[in-house]
């Protein structure tokens, strides 16, 4: 039976998972590493680089390297949050004509959902080559706090990208899966993943198999990029106050800071201090300027605080909503890199008066818990299950603008609810409903999934006709809405209009150039890599040219030149 | 609120006097039969069903919603009498089923003739310590959310008036008396 990997597909990393013979494996990428991180970048002579090697070369290339792309993935250029990362995302971001976000790299306009089928496919090939056979089935995580479009367009990469994504599941869940607690005690867990990009909590609910999420919430925009960028901003604040220049408008520049304010942030888990040099930041008529200081703790502490605490508030939502007191948990587990961060943990603590629990590892959790699923669908385990929620209400548009829930946030999924609509003019021949997702009063404040026109309604008086319609969330979080006439207990036809994402032909095409296009940069990226590695590791004498090498002597050799010669393979 | 031919103790396979802990593992064991993980071939069928049993698990293992689904199908059975074999009435021995829902039967007959007083011998006969105060108490619930006020009224005042000790009816009853002046008031 064909294998089905998890995927954690982060906002700054990405991981796999799975299930074989019962043991957990961490799928390594290519080069070795457990996490691969979500970036993608195009030289400057059109090679893909996907991972670690557009990671490095990132500072050299940084209009060119896309990175976070799920910050923007389901989202629409005017979003407030977009419009806030527009000045600071080193590459540009442009509207699609239905609103969405774009992002150019190399001078060509892509959708996330195509950057993220490029990592898709990067993991997919190192997993492939992993495993020594082909990889067609994944279950990929998302942050609980996706809502439908968001969900869609993780679903749309998967497609792009080639892969069958049989499940989408709750990263919280996930870990919760891989955490380890016997599902058949009865307890009560909280999950806090502060990844990258986003933030979620959810509790559950264990007992006789079954995971059952009683309540979640979070925010899709916070996250270590955000901690990142409050290093930044305090550093660009103290050279200015030194030299009187704005590393702003530098983009170079801003890589360079982003990367080392990361670096400093991760040591700052461990040390009380760390210096940060960064050689040449600018160059001025007096010559060249260099940006020296040393960070404490303390100061990361007190520039990053009211972020950690702005955590407090979804955790406290979430016990309302499960009815429950901190008194009431059993445990509460970490995910998601930033939470290494001592700030963290100690406001962790303090809302939930409790020491976290340490036995999960935070990078892996989410993709450890996506293998235990895809191992449950391929039917391998059998003894537990996943019972999660939607993470928001779903309603429609009423008269005078109001929203009208259908599904309650925190409704057990999947789920279905039906009404009952009619006309109200004789002859009407079709009916609108505008779907949305949130907890608004007033419907335009809340996030519009799309609409759904009745149409062909049988002449007849006004509010004779009857026409049931059912809204479907199904165990992936996502919606469907049908229609039944119930006169003629027929299906009623329905013309939906999503307000975002991509359409079904454009998916389409995507994915043929996906194996067409970019599966020809992508290789020329790996040659690149492979050829870069090669001349790293050793030049071997009299042969310049890395493609016909002669003889290999190591291991390591060998391995490289197998590789590389798929791919001289594939071109021939 | 309840759908039509869904009987949520048939659904979960549970007598109607089920405890809370019954409900919950017969919830869980329903999750395992439905649930689209363990039925990947038919995901349709799976994904309708597994609506069903949470909705069911929503309703019935909530007391104030299970006491207004309870009422819900109690008051429908006078119409659905014929097709109705079990559920509700799933008692141990048949002999008391039927006894029960002859019971039953007249109750609703005299509770529609409007002898409340009658009709609640015959409930409590059916099912013995079943309280109808309470059930009244449920229908005014639903008649509030239904915004029949009127009947809300009418009902609530039955309520009390069955069980003058509940300090709650009066309270629920006074509140929508005030309610129902203010929306007199702002008519005029």
């Amino acid at each position: 039976m064909p294998k089905i990997i998890g995927i954690d597909l982060g906002t700054t990393n990405s991981c796999m998972g799975l299930i074989e013979d019962g043991k957990l494996i961490i799928i390594p990428n290519d080069e070795g590493f457990r996490t691969t991180p979500s970036v993608v970048a195009l030289t400057k002579d059109g090679a893909l680089l996907v991972g670690n090697a557009a990671k490095r070369q990132q500072i050299m290339n940084p209009e060119n390297t896309i990175f976070s792309i799920k910050r923007f993935m389901g989202r629409k250029f005017t979003d407030k949050v977009v419009e806030n990362d527009l000045k600071l995302m080193p590459y540009k971001i442009v509207p699609a004509p239905n609103g969405d976000v774009r992002v150019v790299m190399g001078g060509k306009i892509y959708s996330p959902p195509e950057i993220s089928a490029l990592i898709l496919m990067k993991l997919k090939r190192d997993a492939e080559r992993y495993l020594n056979e082909p990889v067609e089935k994944a279950v990929i995580t998302v942050p609980a706090y996706f809502n439908d479009s968001q969900r869609q367009a993780t679903k749309d990469a998967g497609k792009i990208a080639g892969l069958d994504v049989v499940r989408i599941i709750n990263e919280p869940t996930a870990a919760a899966l891989a955490s380890g607690f016997d599902s058949k005690s009865k307890m009560k867990i909280v999950i806090y993943d502060l990844g990258g990009g986003t933030f979620d909590v959810s509790i559950l609910k264990l007992g006789q198999g079954i995971f059952e999420v009683m309540s979640t919430s979070g925010d899709t925009h916070l996250g270590g990029d955000d901690f990142d960028q409050r290093i930044i901003d305090y550093l660009i604040e103290e050279f200015y106050k030194k030299e009187g220049i704005d590393l702003r408008g530098d983009r170079v520049a801003l890589q360079r800071l982003k990367d080392a304010a990361e670096k400093a942030k991760i040591n700052l888990s461990t040390l009380e201090a760390v210096e940060i040099t960064l050689q040449f930041i600018a160059v001025t008529k007096e010559g060249p300027k260099h940006l020296q200081t040393v960070l404490t703790r303390e100061k990361l502490e007190a520039l990053t605080k009211d972020l950690a605490e702005s955590t407090a508030v979804p955790c406290e939502i979430a016990l309302r909503d499960a009815g429950l007191k901190p008194s009431d948990i059993d445990e509460v587990v970490l995910v998601g890199g930033q939470t290494k961060m001592p700030l963290v943990r100690s406001v962790v603590s303090r809302i939930f008066k409790k020491t976290p629990y340490e036995g999960v590892n935070p990078d892996e959790a989410v993709a450890a818990g996506a293998a235990h699923q895809a191992s449950v669908l391929k039917g391998d385990i059998r003894d537990i299950l996943l019972l999660d929620v939607t993470a928001f209400s779903l309603g429609i548009k009423t008269e005078g603008g109001v929203f009208s829930k259908i599904i309650e946030k925190n409704s057990s999924i999947p789920t279905r609810k039906s009404e009952i609509y009619t006309t109200t003019k004789d002859n009407q021949s079709f009916v609108r409903i505008e779907v949305y997702q949130g907890e608004k009063p007033m419907a335009a404040d809340n996030k519009l999934i799309g609409t759904f026109d009745l149409v062909g309604i049988p002449p007849a008086k006004k509010g004779t006709p009857k026409i049931e319609v059912m809204f479907d969330i199904d165990a992936n979080g996502i919606i469907k809405v049908s229609a039944k006439d119930l006169m003629t207990g027929k299906e009623q036809a329905i013309q939906i209009t999503p307000d975002s994402g991509l359409s079904k032909s454009e998916v389409e095409r995507m994915a043929k150039d996906m194996t067409t296009e970019f599966a020809e940069k992508l290789a020329k990226g790996e040659k690149l890599k492979v050829q870069q590695e090669y001349k790293q590791v050793e030049q071997l004498p009299g042969d310049k040219d890395a493609g016909v090498l002669g003889e290999v002597k190591t291991e390591e050799q060998k391995k490289k030149k197998s590789i590389f010669d798929i791919f001289k393979k594939k071109e021939g | 609120m309840a759908k039509k031919n869904i009987n949520y103790y048939e659904l979960l396979e549970i007598y109607p006097a089920a405890t809370q802990e019954e409900i919950e593992n017969a919830f869980r064991a329903a999750l395992y039969k439905y649930h689209p993980d363990h039925n990947p071939d038919r995901p349709e069928w799976a994904h309708e069903k597994t609506a069903e049993v949470v909705e069911a698990y929503k309703v019935l293992s909530d007391p104030l919603r299970r006491k207004i689904y309870n009422f819900i199908i109690f008051a429908s059975l006078k119409k659905t009498t014929k097709e109705y074999k079990f559920g509700i009435f799933q008692f141990n021995e048949k002999k008391k089923f039927e006894e029960a829902m002859q019971y039953f039967k007249e109750g609703v007959e005299l509770f529609d003739q409007d002898d409340k007083a009658a009709a609640l011998l015959k409930f409590q006969q059916a099912f013995g310590t079943y309280k109808f105060s309470e059930a009244i108490y449920n229908v005014g619930v639903i008649y509030i959310i239904t915004n029949k006020l009127n009947e809300a009224l009418h009902a609530f005042k039955e309520a009390q008036r069955l069980d003058p000790e509940n300090q709650h009816y009066v309270k629920v009853l006074d509140r929508l008396q005030e309610l129902m002046r203010e929306i007199d008031k702002a008519r005029k």
